[in-house]
């Protein structure tokens, strides 16, 4: 099953939904292969139930502009371009005002699988590999 | 809830370039999707919408939280810069 993304946006973005004790939020994520955890703007965390003020870790971020400390929670449900994830890590990290997501789906959540991105039809997908049975059907 | 349910297409058309916070969003799954919801509040300041999310009463279930519309034409993205 594959999703459909503006080709021609500013990023391939795609809806996500986040469960945390306090309630499921859906947002929309930019596909980041140039980051390597997946992200989310600290006050959705916070509306899903989750405190990162209060995170049991800490990660150092490394951007071209500097480096800081975020917390990392692990989110206790994550899906997005039908995979599932539970007891997820995310970290706590704010996107500049003027962008329109909400959060970075980083290398993360595509490790151990495959990642299609056709940008002439405008469609995403993330699937696990093909079994080397399944190559001659 | 006094909201009507609005599908996205009718969101879109009523908040051009806002962000909107919807609530008990009814989802397509495979491929996950926003179908439509309750729009509990809009705005065209991201600031406005982050303090909303802060004061989120208790008794709002789920959400969804999207921006209607596309960036400035002039505006480019380099997000993991």
């Amino acid at each position: 099953m594959s999703t459909h993304f503006d080709p021609k946006g500013r990023a391939v973005v795609v809806e996500a939904e986040l469960i945390g004790p306090a309630r499921t939020i859906a947002v929309k994520m930019a596909l980041d292969t140039g980051a390597t955890l997946t992200s989310v703007r600290p006050r959705f965390l916070r509306a899903a139930g989750y405190d990162p003020a209060r995170a049991d870790r800490l990660v150092t971020m490394r951007s071209a502009t500097g480096e800081a400390l975020v917390p990392e929670i692990p989110v206790s449900r994550f899906e997005v371009l039908d995979r599932t994830q539970t007891r997820f890590p995310i970290i706590a990290h704010e996107l500049p005002r003027g962008v329109t997501v909400d959060g970075l789906l980083g290398l993360d959540f595509f490790r151990g699988l495959v990642l299609t991105v056709d940008f002439a039809a405008g469609r995403v997908s993330l699937r696990p590999p093909r079994a080397w049975w399944q190559f001659w059907r | 809830m006094g909201e009507p349910y609005l599908t996205m297409a009718e969101i879109e058309k009523r908040y051009p370039n806002e962000w909107v916070l919807i609530e008990k969003p009814r989802k397509q799954r495979k491929p996950l999707k926003v179908l439509g919801g309750h729009v509990i509040f809009h705005t065209t300041d991201r600031d406005d919408l982050d303090r909303r999310l802060v004061d989120l009463p208790r008794e709002v279930g789920d959400i969804a939280v999207f921006f209607m519309g596309d960036p400035a034409p002039d505006e480019v993205w380099m997000l993991n810069a």
